[in-house]
């Protein structure tokens, strides 16, 4: 498993490579077809890698890197004099110009390496991977064939170009890198915190290797590259001073013949780009190193042809593509589809959720409330029956009232005749005849009307039985305002007797109805 | 437009219109179910506030009625045969002949109106009459006395007493007595609402 968690695939003109969970697998190609393979889709690839990603234990629908060479791809740092978004625009249109990719045919990636200020003002080390949109689709057609998922394609070439960069720059003294790789060599120079340039050569290893081949007989190309990439290995370079019978049989000096022109190829290329990327008359340090650097006699010899001095360095480890990558323009459509779509969904679930979450609240609270309303359910069903039981009370009151108060209007101005009847008799003496009583209803007060005859004896105290009646009858109790209103003369029994009419007013009841409540209750 | 955005978006407004439908079908009954359980809670709130306030001091309703009861019970109790003209009728001769007094007429009045409420509904009934008799003072006396004590709601509102021309019977008196007879049209327990 890669420190990414993805596993890598590495496809070049002499190589399948795959790194997956349990373990790594090469396949050594034939690198005489590799423009033809690319012509014919790498159809012919799918045999080989399906039984590398087999073999490395890379399941179906797993997530990979890969790392690639292809006839178009490039991969190149790009020194420019701006900064962040600017910088990374502005090293894509270099690379689009400089390799005719056209916009809508290709696609990019791009990333800073780092920022160098000095006396001509800020410079961007943007690398930049590109290639064009068909041979991106049709590489990553051949590992969906095989049925797994790039997540990132980039040119093998890009990770040396980073790691030689990243190296040289922050080389406390001024350095030259010659990172070697089986596919490409990068030569950077830089140190204090700055880069002067980075260059990657499409001249590797595998060219060696390769002449080295060429001299194994009765070998198809694939194996014969596997046992010069094994010669190589294992004795290096060969020099002027190697046995005869060099390795595997194979003889020294032929070998050296034959690797001459690429020895040359790497001196050149070495001392025309310091030539030109450093200085006149500088002498920098020369140090080789990427994962081939340990080839034996490799560096000294490309140094020797470069007339430079070239420190042999350490294998640097396995190069991984970070975080850089490209995709075919239809696979980026359809992972940004993908990840709307994922975003959209989580979306709904998340408002579903929320409604779900929100329906349940209100749920709860629905319960809550009707729990409240049940708790205090008997208070109010009490206050309730209270209220209509108040309301009754009322109602009858008013009736009660209304009938109490008719009843009033209708009692209450008569008096109690028989008392007052019972009191004209008893008030009345033997000398007063009363001939007529006469009483009605009146306002303010009932009035009375008594007539009668009395004898006219009586004293010099008023003793006429007359006055006495009438003292006695305003004294009663039952009647007032007493006035005698008339007097004339007439007979009792043929004596002479005084005719007389009397006018009262009669007390009423203050409250006649509680009397017959009274009456009713006596009863 | 690209087959897998077209796609993308049908789905995107199905997922919409399912949310949608969602909201509409469940969550908005459910919000209108709680906002009228709340409303339900609030106003049963108010009403339990209200009515404590108007029941403040009051008496216990329970005893409030009771006694109301009691008041309708009472007035009940007093009204008695008015309406019944007959049985008045009885009664008038049955208390004549207990207090030995002769009835020479009774004749209904028309002219007697019962009092109405205020509200103007007729809630008293009145028999009146305008009785002659005849008979001692003293028994005439009691004879109003029975009219005045154990008449149910019964007034006499005129009385016209002349002495009898039997000078054999000084104490003979003829007498006219105007009398009205009230009476409940309904037990107000059961009375219902007249229009006014």
């Amino acid at each position: 498993m890669r420190a990414t968690g993805l596993s890598l695939v590495s496809i070049g003109p002499s190589w399948i490579e795959v790194r997956g969970r349990t373990s790594t697998v090469r396949e050594t190609l034939d690198p005489s077809v590799w423009v033809e393979t690319w012509d014919d889709g790498l159809l012919s690839l799918d045999g080989p890698l399906a039984a590398a990603l087999r073999s490395a234990g890379v399941p179906g629908g797993a997530r990979v890197a890969v790392l690639y060479e292809s006839p178009s791809a490039v991969a190149q740092v790009v020194s420019v004099a701006s900064r962040g978004r600017a910088a990374v625009d502005a090293a894509q249109l270099q690379v689009r110009e400089a390799f005719s990719l056209e916009d809508g045919a290709s696609c990019l990636a791009a990333e800073v390496l780092g920022e160098d200020s000095g006396d001509g003002g800020v410079r961007t080390h943007v690398l930049v991977v590109a290639d064009r949109d068909d041979r991106a689709q049709v590489l990553f057609g051949l590992l969906a064939r095989l049925g797994v998922e790039p997540v990132r394609m980039c040119p093998s070439s890009a990770p040396l170009l980073r790691e030689v960069a990243h190296a040289a720059r922050s080389a406390p003294d001024e350095l030259v890198l010659v990172g070697l790789a089986e596919a490409c060599t990068v030569i950077a120079a830089g140190g204090g915190g700055s880069l002067r340039f980075v260059r990657s050569v499409p001249l590797g290893s595998d060219r060696l290797a390769e002449v080295i081949s060429q001299m194994v007989p009765d070998q198809p190309g694939a194996a014969a590259l596997e046992q010069g990439q094994r010669v190589l290995r294992a004795h290096g370079v060969p020099d002027a001073e190697a046995p005869e019978q060099w390795a595997e049989g194979l003889d020294a000096r032929a070998a050296l013949a034959r690797l001459q022109p690429v020895l040359q190829r790497y001196g050149v290329e070495l001392k025309q780009t310091v030539r030109f990327g450093l200085p006149a008359g500088s002498v920098p340090r020369v140090v080789a190193t990427g994962p081939c650097a340990e080839i034996a006699g490799l560096a000294r010899t490309i140094g020797r042809h470069a007339g430079l001095e070239v420190e042999p360095g350490s294998a640097s480890p396995a190069s991984e593509p970070g975080s850089l990558g490209l995709l075919p323009r239809a696979a980026v459509a359809r992972r940004t589809q993908r990840v709307a779509r994922r975003w959209m969904h989580a979306g709904a679930a998340a408002a579903a959720a929320i409604m779900a979450l929100d329906a349940i609240g209100m749920v709860r609270q629905s319960h809550l409330l009707e729990r409240e309303r049940s708790a205090f359910a008997p208070q109010l069903a009490g206050m309730r029956d209270g209220a209509t039981l108040d309301a009754s009370a009322f109602e009858l009151e008013q009736r009660c009232g209304a009938i109490e108060e008719a009843l009033g209007e209708a009692l209450g101005r008569a008096p109690l005749w028989h008392v007052v009847l019972a009191e004209l008799a008893v008030v009345r003496s033997a000398e007063v005849q009363l001939t007529e009583i006469t009483g009605r209803q009146a306002s303010p007060a009932p009035a009375l009307s008594v007539r009668g005859l009395a004898e006219p004896r009586g004293g010099a105290k008023g003793a006429e039985p007359l006055a006495l009646y009438l003292d006695r009858l305003a004294g009663s109790g039952v009647a007032s305002a007493v006035a005698l209103e008339s007097t004339s003369m007439g007979q009792i029994a043929g004596a002479p007797a005084r005719r007389f009419e009397i006018s009262a007013k009669l007390h009423v009841l203050p409250d006649r109805l509680a009397w017959f409540s009274m009456n009713e209750e006596a009863r | 437009m690209h087959p897998a955005a077209t796609r993308l978006v049908l789905e995107g407004a199905l997922i919409v219109g399912a949310l949608f439908a969602v909201s509409q079908f469940v969550h908005r009954p459910l919000a209108i179910e709680l906002a009228s359980a709340r409303a339900e809670l609030a106003g049963e709130l108010g009403e339990i506030e209200q009515t404590e306030a108007a029941l403040a001091g009051r008496v216990d309703p329970a005893a409030r009625l009771e006694a109301a009861r009691a008041r309708a019970l009472a007035l009940t109790a007093l009204s008695g045969s008015a309406t019944d003209p007959g049985a008045l009728y009885d009664a008038l001769v049955s208390a004549a002949e207990r207090h030995r007094v002769e009835l020479s007429r009774i004749d209904p009045r028309r002219d007697a109106r019962a009092p109405t409420s205020r509200d103007g509904r007729e809630l008293l009934g009145v028999t009146a009459y305008s009785i002659s008799l005849g008979g001692e003072y003293a028994d005439v006396v009691s004879f109003v006395r029975e009219l005045e004590e154990r008449f149910p709601l019964t007034i006499i509102s005129a009385i016209r007493f002349t002495q009898g021309d039997d000078p054999a019977r000084p104490e003979r008196v003829l007498a006219t007595l105007e009398t009205a007879h009230y009476a409940l049209r309904e037990d107000p327990m059961r009375a219902k609402e007249e229009p006014s």
